[in-house]
């Protein structure tokens, strides 16, 4: 599955949903702009991880953490998406706690024994590896 | 509207598909969800705003339609996508 980074694509209806979004009522998009700017978005993300990833490795760290993207905006003379990511990180935060707390009740209810495990509190688990809940998941960012 | 305006009715980028492209750097060991999840969206305010840049030049054209070489003249105007040349 070698694919070249460049290779690796964003899915095009949802990146022609967005552009049609940001510009006014009326205004298409040609297929080679919109093909152009699914490639920008894609050469974005890998320098904002290539970025990201010198905080990470200058903080002695290998995880690469949320703080580390938001340096990288800054770092990218992107800091006008600083606010509005940290924005949308608290509710993604939030978001996940909630799951977290619905999935813990339910294990409390199917098996009783293992209670005291599951009792820890977890203050510093927001910031965990990519786990097996997404839809259509692969394997671990492990590379 | 700023950026982050948008957020509830936007569009959202898989998660998987931007964990793909982080896996591609071979100097990341591991990302958090978190990470992951920022870079999504980062993604998706640098797509909406490179649209609103270049369609500047498709008014100045007179047109309605967003073309390709709308996107070079802004990415070859403006500093922060230099990184794109």
């Amino acid at each position: 599955m070698a694919e070249r980074p460049e290779d690796l694509n964003l899915p095009n209806a949802v990146i022609t949903r967005i552009i049609k979004e940001a510009l006014p009522d009326g205004v298409n998009i040609s297929k080679e702009a919109r093909s152009a700017i699914s490639r920008a978005a894609s050469v974005f993300v890998l320098y904002a991880t290539s970025c990201a990833n010198n905080f990470a490795m200058k903080g002695k760290r290998k995880m690469l953490n949320a703080g580390d993207v938001l340096s990288a905006m800054e770092e990218m003379e992107f800091q006008r998406f600083v606010t509005p990511l940290k924005e949308a990180l608290e509710v993604y935060r939030r978001e996940q706690k909630g799951k977290k707390e619905a999935r813990k009740d339910k294990d409390k209810k199917a098996d009783s024994e293992e209670q005291d495990k599951s009792r820890e509190e977890d203050n510093d688990d927001d910031d965990e590896r990519i786990e097996e809940e997404e839809p259509n998941d692969e394997e671990e960012v492990d590379n | 509207p700023g950026p982050g305006q948008s957020q509830s009715r936007a569009a959202r980028l898989p998660l998987a598909r931007v964990k793909a492209l982080v896996k591609a750097d071979p100097d990341v060991t591991v990302a958090s969800q978190e990470a992951v999840f920022v870079l999504a969206r980062a993604a998706e305010l640098f797509v909406e705003t490179i649209s609103k840049d270049a369609y500047v030049y498709a008014q100045q054209g007179k047109r309605k339609t967003l073309q390709r070489k709308d996107l070079d003249n802004a990415i070859e105007a403006i500093d922060e996508f230099a990184f794109l040349e």
